[in-house]
């Protein structure tokens, strides 16, 4: 792995015993569905062996998530995660103030931002702004564009000319 | 849409060998994919997608932030990322009837969508239809291979 693919892993991430582990709790958090993620998560990581039964991977699996260490890296992995999820559940939480009918939506929200980050707390601050940018906020945009879209191999824009196919000289 | 054949955990051995059996070998490839990283690959195609796009820089630069944080270095990293091409007309003709068949992307269907692009057999053929996603497996493969 390159040094700029290094992910900045927490310190219950850092302390599993190696790569394998860590792959086993990303692969279990990644798991969308509720049974079978120990099994899920053992085989995506690597444990046992091509002939290894259903059953002792999911024993493999729950050993391992029994683990206090491997324990620790999936819940401070899971946090992560669900901070990651945070931006989203601020702006549900605008329209949910929009649409107060939104009862359980509200819930939803709040749970989402309480085990995301406890210590944070979310005021609706009442801002009167303009839309207009000016324009050295316009070149930091198009620098920050122009960066993630290296990164992603893409084109900042994509390329709007015209034109015409030249034929190979003679 | 014809019967779901998909892998599930809760399969006897015999069911899962007959299952692996009845798979191409491209489809058999799939197999130890986590399906997370396979939502990742084909929302990162649609996305690119997107940025061919006369669309504002606003938008953009969401779109791109969105890509840049499904990085994470160990399942999906940016050279996966990078090796990914804006999904072709026909993947995401296919990206378009699967959303339809669930009824749009709506917060309930979502989840199903997903699933859906993560099924070996589905997921194969996206790689057929955008073969970056096959080159972006490969690299998978071989990274955790190492």
């Amino acid at each position: 792995m390159s040094d700029e693919d290094q992910p900045q892993l927490g310190q219950a991430m850092l302390a599993l015993a190696n790569d394998r582990q860590r792959q086993f709790v990303i692969a279990a958090i990644e798991y969308p569905k509720k049974i079978g993620r120990w099994l899920h998560a053992a085989r995506a990581a690597g444990y046992g062996t091509a002939k290894s039964t259903n059953k002792s991977l999911a024993a493999i699996g729950a050993r391992l998530a029994a683990d206090d260490r491997v324990a620790a890296a999936l819940v401070e992995e899971s946090r992560k995660r669900l901070r990651a999820l945070a931006p989203s559940a601020v702006a549900a939480l605008d329209r949910m103030i929009e649409d107060p009918k939104h009862k359980d939506h509200a819930r939803a929200v709040a749970a989402v931002l309480d085990r995301s980050d406890p210590l944070t707390t979310t005021h609706r601050v009442e801002v009167e702004h303009q839309h207009r940018m000016e324009p050295w906020q316009v070149a930091e945009v198009r620098e920050r564009i122009a960066e993630l879209a290296r990164r992603a191999g893409v084109l900042p824009a994509p390329i709007d000319a015209e034109f015409s196919v030249v034929e190979p000289e003679p | 849409m014809t019967a779901r054949k998909t892998y599930h955990p809760q399969m006897t051995n015999e069911q899962r060998d007959a299952w692996i059996a009845g798979l191409t070998p491209s489809q058999r490839r799939l197999i130890g994919i986590p399906v997370g990283w396979m939502y990742t690959a084909v929302i990162a195609a649609i996305s690119k997608r997107w940025l061919t796009l006369k669309i504002g820089d606003d938008e953009r630069l969401m779109i791109l932030e969105h890509l840049n944080n499904s990085v994470d270095g160990i399942s999906f990293t940016e050279e996966m990322l990078r090796t990914i091409e804006p999904m072709t007309d026909l993947g995401q003709k296919m990206v378009d009837e699967a959303i339809r068949a669930f009824g749009g992307v709506h917060v309930k269907s979502r989840p199903n969508i997903l699933d859906f692009f993560a099924e070996v057999e589905v997921f194969d053929a996206l790689c057929q239809a955008s073969p970056s996603l096959q080159r972006a497996v490969n690299i998978h493969v071989r990274h955790h291979a190492a």
